[in-house]
This record gives C-alpha cells, structure tokens and sequence, in this order.
C-alpha cells in the first residue's frame, strides 16, 4: 500500500516537472507579435542603446513618450 | 499591466497627434522569464508605439547612471539607491529634446503609471499645444 502511494507521488512529481518544463518552454520559445502597424519587438542588449537613442532623436520635432514595464 | 492598457487609452485620446512612444519591458519580477507574449504586446496596439525588450536592463540602467551623475537635472534630491530598477514608469519629452550620452532632460516623468496617467495627459497636451522650437 505505501509503496503504491509512493509510486503515485513520484508520478505525480514527474508529470508536475514536465508539465511545469512544457510551460517554461512555451514561455520562452512561443512567437512574439507586435500589434498591426508597429515595428518587430526588439531585444536591448548593453551595445544597442545607441540605436534606441538614434530611434528616439529619430522623431525629434515630435513629442515623445518612453515607458517602462514588467510583463507578468 | 494595467499600466500599459491605461498608456494605449490614454493615446487613443490623441489619435492625430505627432507623437512617439518607446514602450520597454523588462524582467522586474521573480516571473518574468522571457520577452513579453503577443497578448502583452497587444496591450499597447497604438501604430505609433514600437516595443522593445530589455532583459539586461540597460535602460534601466542608464537612467540609473544619468540620476547618479546628475540627481538635479532630473528632479531628484540625491542619486537612486543600489540596484534601483526603473520600471512602471511614464516619461514625457519634449518636441526638441536630444538623447546623446545622457538622457535628455524630461517634461514629465513619474509611476506607477497608472497613478500618473492624468498627470502624463496633461503634460502630452502640453507639448502639443506648444510652439515648435
């Protein structure tokens, strides 16, 4: 008997663990779309602020808003 | 998120207007593993937005360094503390500002966004209404 409860914990855990990797990978892996009209989403890296400065100075003349975001 | 949604309203209150909006996300919180999904994104649908990902948090960053080197050009008393993270925040800038090393100095730049969202229309119609340089 307890060893059957013991299988069934260790079934439970391993199915627990791949479903929580699937959704991980999905997390990370799933296509990313920019609504209809705007560019691609583009990663920052630490060398990329200087084109995130030249495509604010881009639309000088214009008024500009930058905001920040945490996605979850 | 209820930041950004308020953002895109808050645009859609302006739907003619010259106008330019940067919106970045950046890992913040412990779930925060990868870059925004396409239900995120779509919280900011205005075309005159362009989203961008900030997982090393280099805007973040900048701003940081900027505040420390020069707490006053930017309306603090004293630097930010150790590992402060910008983020639900909402910058406005002017129609002639420049980002060259440092970040230009701002018309209006507060959070959570949601608490300054009437504060941020304002200071949007503000620069609008204003004449060219």
């Amino acid at each position: 008997m307890a060893r059957d409860a013991r299988k069934a914990i260790a079934t439970l855990a391993v199915a627990a663990a791949l479903v929580a990797g699937l959704a991980f990978a999905w997390l990370r892996l799933a296509p990313r779309h920019v609504p209809a009209g705007q560019p691609p989403l583009t990663t920052l890296r630490s060398n990329s602020l200087p084109d995130f400065r030249a495509a604010f100075n881009a639309s000088e003349g214009e008024a500009r808003v930058v905001a920040m975001f945490s996605p979850t | 998120m209820r930041g950004a949604s308020a953002l895109d309203h808050l645009l859609a209150e302006f739907p003619e207007a010259a106008l330019r909006v940067q919106v970045v996300w950046e890992p913040v919180i412990v779930s925060d593993v990868a870059a925004p999904l396409s239900q995120v994104l779509g919280l900011v649908a205005d075309r005159r937005v362009t989203q961008y990902w900030d997982p090393e948090l280099v805007l973040s960053d900048d701003f940081v360094r900027a505040v420390h080197d020069d707490p006053a050009r930017y309306g603090f008393d004293e630097p930010l503390p150790p590992g402060f993270i910008a983020w639900d925040v909402v910058g406005v800038f002017g129609r002639s500002a420049r980002w060259e090393r440092e970040p230009p100095v701002l018309v209006l730049s507060s959070g959570p966004v949601v608490e300054v969202i009437d504060a941020t229309r304002i200071a949007i119609a503000e620069e609008l209404a204003a004449a060219p340089d």
